[in-house]
């Protein structure tokens, strides 16, 4: 057992893992091509239940991710342990404490903020997506996965305008959406969402997914088809940034104070 | 070493889950065949729809999936390449109601059954009767069209898209036949595999035939309007059909929708 932990927290296994991730996920691009149906619906299911079925049904082109989800929760575990292994000198060397002990702890606060992160990726990874196909035209209402009323007041297609780019003349390329919500207490809020800057309401983020008419030329009523995630893995991953960065604060302070005392030791 | 290895492969048997039932994805569409002959279906916008034999109770998962109780018997069809696999499959007895004009087609049975009364055109376009198809209640209407999907689930009528944001290749093309044919029941089903696997044969053999043509002409597949010319990109049925039977895919190069 005590060999097994020191091998979990070797940095050659961390170096080892890094390459075999490279090399898998090169194996990957190759894997991936002509197969990109088999990936997309990554976005709209959770990670379980794609491992279930296009994973598994279509091994010999997913193998690479079942691989490098398996390298990446080694090397959370690399880290984790490697942590731990540094947490002992480190508390035997105390002494008197000060502020330059507490901040020799900042490559560890670094790893911790580092799998934290990759928690909140997974957490984000299997859960998240609440309606993946929510389809609203003017005048008719929808609802939400916990009974809010939703409606579509308008869709500005944001048609291209110039000259200079012949494919995109008379071609939608910034729709902007206002949908009202009307809470179970009645209270009705308007929530603006665009292509690339998704609404945000409640538990819920709104994300525009298709829309139409995407062009001047087609005629057809207003609808815009939009994807509702509740994400629970971002304030996981938020804080796992925090924590990276209070670690590689730490690291950097002790960096610039070491070479301020290595220099007036040295005059 | 050996114990960690050991570990992991520990680990990852467990974490990872037994093979399921069968699935098969194709395209954007995927077929799921559950227990007690349930399938459950995702159409080419990723809309999961169950569809659960009438003589059976509905499964946890019919909560927050639309439901179709098989085997159907009206059917609402857009579009004449999906029209023409109910021929295939020999349930066009259970069309009712399509889209266009009824001089624009050029099926047989539907032309028929158009000019007798037994099938109604239900509009063209974005422009659905949604009162035709009040009255004609079919159970499933196969559409490109994501926009009716508010108004026609109103109607109470299950709506499978068909139009993806990708040309269907052939592979695609032709397990639509079993798409639609699970739809119909086990009989139809089976017609849907023969075809496949009999489209399948020829296709061998057409490559086998034109693997030895000294020539292979260029070829475009396309439909020419009066300003416009909208050809099929390479990844297309049709492309791959051109370069089976020995022809050069003049735009081979390009990918997209249909």
């Amino acid at each position: 057992m005590g060999r097994a932990w020191r091998w979990l927290g070797k940095v050659e296994l961390s170096l080892w893992l890094l390459l075999g991730l490279s090399a898998d996920l090169t194996a990957g691009f190759w894997c991936m091509r002509g197969a990109e149906h088999l990936f997309r619906p990554l976005g709209r299911v959770g990670l379980w239940q794609w491992l279930q079925t296009y994973g598994l049904s279509n091994f010999s082109r997913t193998w690479w991710l079942m691989l490098a989800l398996g390298l990446i929760a080694m090397l959370a575990i690399n880290t984790l342990v490697c942590t731990c292994q540094r947490l002992g000198p480190w508390w035997r060397s105390r002494g008197g404490g000060g502020l330059m002990w507490w901040l020799r702890l900042g490559p560890q606060v670094m790893h911790v903020g580092f799998v934290v992160v990759l928690a909140g990726q997974l957490v984000s990874f299997g859960a998240g997506v609440e309606v993946s196909n929510l389809i609203l035209r003017k005048g008719l209402e929808a609802t939400l996965p916990r009974g809010e009323r939703i409606r579509l007041l308008r869709l500005e297609p944001g048609f291209y305008e110039g000259n200079r780019l012949k494919a995109l003349m008379g071609q939608a390329i910034n729709p902007r959406a206002t949908v009202e919500i009307c809470s179970e207490g009645g209270q009705e809020t308007r929530v603006c969402i665009g292509l690339c800057s998704p609404g945000c309401w409640g538990p819920y983020c709104l994300h525009i997914k298709r829309f139409g008419p995407r062009s001047r030329s087609l005629q057809g009523p207003s609808y815009v088809n939009l994807m509702i995630r509740t994400d629970p893995g971002v304030g996981i991953f938020l804080l796992g940034m925090g924590i990276f960065w209070l670690g590689l604060g730490a690291y950097m302070l002790e960096l610039v104070l070491r070479v301020g005392t290595g220099r007036r030791k040295g005059q | 070493m050996k114990t960690a290895t050991l570990a992991l492969v520990l680990v990852l048997a467990w974490a990872l889950p037994a093979p399921g039932a069968e699935f098969m994805a194709f395209g954007p569409f995927t077929i799921h065949k559950l227990a007690h002959g349930s399938y459950r279906i995702t159409d080419a916008l990723g809309r999961e729809i169950l569809l659960v034999p009438r003589n059976r109770s509905l499964p946890p998962e019919a909560r927050i999936c639309p439901v179709v109780r098989t085997p159907i018997t009206r059917v609402a069809i857009s579009g004449g390449r999906d029209t023409s696999l109910l021929m295939v499959l020999g349930e066009m007895d259970k069309l009712v109601a399509v889209t266009g004009k009824p001089d624009g087609w050029v099926l047989e049975p539907v032309r028929q059954g158009l000019a007798s009364g037994r099938i109604v055109s239900v509009g063209q376009g974005h422009n659905l009767d949604y009162e035709q198809l009040a009255r004609v209640k079919p159970q499933v209407f196969f559409t490109w069209d994501e926009a009716a999907i508010p108004m026609l689930e109103r109607l109470g009528i299950t709506v499978v898209i068909t139009y993806a944001d990708t040309a269907r290749d052939l592979e695609t093309q032709l397990n639509m036949a079993l798409l639609m044919g699970v739809f119909f029941g086990k009989e139809a089903e089976a017609r849907a595999r023969a075809y496949i696997q009999r489209v399948k044969a020829a296709a061998a053999r057409m490559r086998a035939l034109s693997a030895a043509a000294r020539r292979r002409p260029r070829v475009i597949w396309g439909d020419i309007y009066e300003k416009r010319v909208m050809v099929e990109p390479g990844n297309s049925w049709a492309a791959q059909l051109v370069k089976l039977a020995g022809g050069r895919y003049l735009f081979d190069d390009i990918r997209g929708t249909s």
